[in-house]
């Protein structure tokens, strides 16, 4: 059942990433962008068990994400490419203030949405601060990766491969190790990042085939 | 603690707005609607006291998303709000799909106790969180339809945006309450609901307006 639900939820993403593209045509590429990174954030407040494995419930979300990033890197210039840097830093921080804001907020004395609150988002402050800061990283790395791979191959398969699984790698320790850290133990950690790792390396590979298509139609642009 | 908290806020929403516009113009708006429409449902989901008055956070959101959906009915026409309610729509579907998934899915032993908060907040049986997003699309959509009307009349700014958020904050406000709490507190407590949620709207709506005079004076 649970692998089931995955899947589903790989297609279901893939999906949205086209009636975008269809509903606000030009703009369609960023407003997915950054929906898929607001979502990855708010989901990655939760870990799944998948066939015994524990990974972040963000997985999908965030391996679209920088696959998009790295279709956003090759399709704009430099300078569009700095400007939409900016504003996914700009979102993440102003979204992890609201909602560090709204968990402060003392409830009602018969809510138990204070409660819920205060165990997601303020016993997981870490990852409040650590997912702007580590997207920001994450996209300069994928521009300077893809920028260095693309001067020793010229195979776009090749060059998406190994851009997407080099950041998905840098992802996986950074944000791992930063939003656990002394809260579970070291061997826990360890088994997150290798699994969250291998999960995100197959969904980017099933999703290569989208970046393929992306990359060829001229008319998704920035 | 609150009112401290509500006043940061406050702020917090007009500099957002105003840096995404300076920064970006018309697209700087769009990604604050991208951005806030898809946590104003989870915002709404805790209710506070402020004055000792019971409350749904998230009010602050949803009366900004009234002043910038005015600033762009006032600079590119009634036509944008259309664009607007997609995007609400768009991002929520994806964001519920993707949660709700994710609920159904097991959870981890590992960090269970928040694994079980995150699986609450985003319960399909969560009247608060439909009831936000549907109140907020059917008000947007009304309140361009009456915007670009008195607009016509009167083209003043401040009166096109006080009397369209006077008449639209009730709505919005009954709307809300009536999807969220209908049945299920007394007719007494849902009218009480509505009131204060209005009172607290009109007043950040009434201030909000220097906040379009700012934007328009920035230009696009």
């Amino acid at each position: 059942m649970n692998i089931m639900l995955f899947i589903l939820m790989i297609i279901l993403a893939m999906f949205f990433v086209f009636i975008s593209l269809s509903l606000f045509e030009k703009e369609g590429l960023k407003y997915v962008y950054i929906i898929y990174n607001i979502v990855s954030f708010i989901t990655s407040f939760k870990i799944l068990e998948l066939a015994s494995i524990n990974i972040n419930a963000s997985i999908i979300t965030s391996s679209l994400f920088y696959l998009l990033t790295y279709i956003i890197s090759i399709k704009s210039s430099e300078e569009e490419y700095k400007k939409i840097i900016k504003q996914t830093l700009c979102i993440n921080i102003f979204l992890a203030i609201s909602i560090f804001i709204a968990s402060l907020y003392i409830g009602t004395v018969n809510g138990n949405s204070a409660i819920n609150m205060k165990y997601l988002y303020l016993y997981n402050y870490k990852i409040l601060i650590s997912y702007p800061i580590l997207t920001l990283v994450n996209q300069l790395a994928i521009f300077i990766i893809y920028n260095n791979i693309k001067e020793v191959t010229k195979s776009e398969i090749k060059n998406t491969s190994l851009s997407c699984l080099t950041t998905l790698m840098l992802d996986s320790i950074l944000f791992n190790t930063f939003s656990y850290i002394f809260k579970l133990d070291f061997a826990e950690i360890i088994a997150l990042i290798l699994s969250n790792y291998l999960i995100k390396v197959l969904i980017t590979l099933i999703y290569i085939f989208i970046a393929k298509l992306l990359l060829n139609n001229k008319k998704v642009k920035l | 603690m609150n009112i401290v908290l509500l006043i940061i806020e406050i702020l917090l929403s007009y500099l957002t707005i105003l840096l995404l516009y300076k920064k970006n113009k018309i697209e700087g708006l769009y990604l604050w609607i991208l951005t806030f429409s898809l946590i104003i449902g989870i915002l709404s989901q805790k209710s506070v006291e402020i004055f000792d008055l019971e409350i749904n956070l998230g009010f602050v959101t949803n009366t900004m998303f009234f002043i910038v959906s005015n600033i762009l009915v006032q600079k590119k026409g009634p036509e944008e709000v259309k664009k607007v309610l997609s995007i609400i729509i768009v991002s929520n579907v994806i964001l519920f799909t993707m949660s709700i998934t994710s609920i159904l899915i097991s959870n981890s032993n590992i960090n269970l106790i928040s694994n079980d908060a995150y699986n609450q907040i985003y319960n399909l049986n969560n009247r608060i969180y439909f009831a936000s997003i549907l109140s907020l699309i059917i008000s947007l959509y009304l309140n361009s339809v009456m915007y670009h009307q008195i607009r016509q009349l009167k083209n003043k700014l401040w009166i096109t945006n006080l009397l369209t958020n006077i008449i639209m904050q009730l709505i919005e406000s009954t709307l809300f309450c009536i999807i969220a709490y209908a049945f299920k507190i007394s007719f007494i407590n849902l009218v009480e609901l509505i009131v204060i949620r209005y009172i607290f709207k009109i007043i950040i709506s009434i201030i909000s307006i220097l906040l379009i005079y700012r934007i328009n004076k920035i230009g696009s």
